[in-house]
């Protein structure tokens, strides 16, 4: 399907706020669409980057692999870009990025998006300080996870996960979406048995409760207030 | 040193910045020297500007969790300084100390910002730059916690020619400008380790370790070992 930027309704995102009428046409005639089911990989950590995508419907893990371990690193969702990791000198992907539901996926050619870029200077500017974020956001996670105890990695995730996601439209408690348990764990960076742990451990604290696959939240003053990682 | 007749080509200001905003550059541009090993900034600091390189090295350091100082990058001429601080909270998370004795170029942030949003190239330079930043500074963490001291020590070196490379006039002889205890800092391992990897390598004819210099023989060798990630 045909994703047009001069009719699309995602305000937040930074090509529709920052780039010309006449840009968005070019961008829209050039731009592609694809449909990931959940489960799919949109590009693989080594591919070749030749493009840019952006999340138009759906989830998205962003993860690195390191032989059996997977560590999720960022999550993503509609209006986000995604695969701006590795661009640069290299222009190879140093992550893999995973659809954690059916997704629609938009992807622009990357000269089209280097010439919109340089063309429209307030997207230009808006795009270094997106980065800038993205680097302190980076180091301080590593600086800070690696001396953190299983429960605050956990909470961390948990708030990761709010973040990313927020609550569901008719139900203010309740997460929108619960990853998978192992997921979880990929997020907070410890094992599936810590993070059980941790997690049996908030429940007991009445700081949340699992329903089945999802989680509802209590007490998200308290989550904001142990998160180490803003 | 005006910008217009400033013989460092490789200063991104100089590259980048249309003439008619160069002129602008010389109003609101300071000088400062600095002798060798002098804080430019620290952790916590405010910023207030963003600095260039016009000559000499720096040494970028962040506060680990354990308290020790990590080398984090090393800048040289016609480098950028300080855009960690270019963030929401506008607080430098990371320390500068001069390596050898510098001239540094400060601009204030307004007209910095300015500056990006009138010239494109310059925006989408500094997009790239942090982009780079971004997987550099991933890379350096799964430097510290991947790989083996061999993989270390090789890209460290690797890092230290492409931040300052060779000394003038010389093809192989490794431009360190710094200590070795900085240099083991940076490899995030012991000095001991690193002596032994420097003999190890010597004796493969990888490079030629004599009164603290690297000279570097087989640069294509060195670069394979750095790359054999994971």
């Amino acid at each position: 399907m045909k994703r047009l930027c001069e009719i699309c309704t995602h305000y937040n995102c930074f090509i529709n706020k920052y780039c010309s009428p006449e840009w968005k046409t070019l961008i829209s005639f050039h731009k592609t669409s694809m449909l990931y089911p959940a489960g799919a990989t949109i590009f693989s950590a080594g591919d070749p980057i030749k493009g840019i995508f952006q999340i138009y419907s759906g989830k998205i893990k962003v993860v690195t692999i390191d032989g059996e371990k997977e560590q999720i690193i960022r999550l993503a969702k509609e209006e986000q870009l995604l695969g701006h990791r590795g661009f640069g000198k290299k222009m190879i992907y140093p992550v893999t990025a995973i659809a954690l539901e059916d997704s629609e996926v938009t992807f622009i050619p990357v000269d089209v998006f280097y010439s919109a870029v340089k063309a429209n200077s307030e997207f230009a500017f808006q795009m270094m300080l997106f980065y800038a974020d993205e680097l302190n956001a980076a180091e301080k996670r590593m600086k800070l996870t690696a001396g953190l105890k299983a429960k605050e990695k956990v909470i961390v995730a948990l708030m990761t996960i709010i973040r990313a996601f927020g609550f569901s439209s008719t139900d203010n408690t309740l997460l929108e979406y619960t990853p998978t348990r192992k997921d979880i764990a990929s997020i907070a960076g410890t094992t599936y048995e810590t993070m059980i742990r941790a997690l049996g451990s908030l429940e007991k604290s009445n700081i949340i409760v699992q329903e089945g696959k999802a989680i509802r939240v209590l007490d998200l003053a308290y989550l904001e207030k142990h998160c180490l990682l803003d | 040193m005006d910008c217009r007749s400033c013989i460092n080509k490789n200063c991104f200001i100089n590259k980048y910045c249309l003439n008619s905003w160069l002129e602008f550059v010389q109003n609101f541009k300071t000088r400062k020297l600095f002798s060798a090993g002098l804080k430019v900034f620290s952790e916590g600091d405010l910023v207030s500007g963003i600095y260039i390189i016009c000559s000499g090295k720096v040494k970028i350091t962040m506060k680990t969790d354990d308290s020790i100082e990590r080398i984090i990058r090393l800048a040289g001429e016609g480098q950028v300084l300080g855009h960690r601080g270019m963030s929401t909270n506008m607080t430098y998370p990371i320390s500068a100390e001069t390596l050898t004795s510098s001239e540094l170029a400060d601009i204030p942030n307004e007209d910095f910002f300015k500056l990006l949003r009138n010239n494109a190239d310059l925006s989408f330079y500094m997009m790239m730059f942090f982009a780079d930043e971004l997987r550099r500074s991933e890379q350096k963490y799964r430097l510290r916690t991947l790989k083996s001291v061999n993989e270390k020590v090789a890209s460290s070196i690797c890092m230290i020619i492409d931040a300052f490379g060779y000394k003038e006039g010389e093809t192989s002889e490794v431009d360190l400008s710094m200590k070795l205890s900085d240099f083991s800092n940076f490899a995030e391992i012991s000095m001991l380790s690193l002596s032994n990897v420097l003999k190890y390598f010597s004796r493969l004819n990888i490079i030629n370790w004599v009164d603290n210099e690297i000279y570097v023989i087989n640069e294509h060798a060195l670069r394979e070992i750095a790359q054999t990630e994971r």
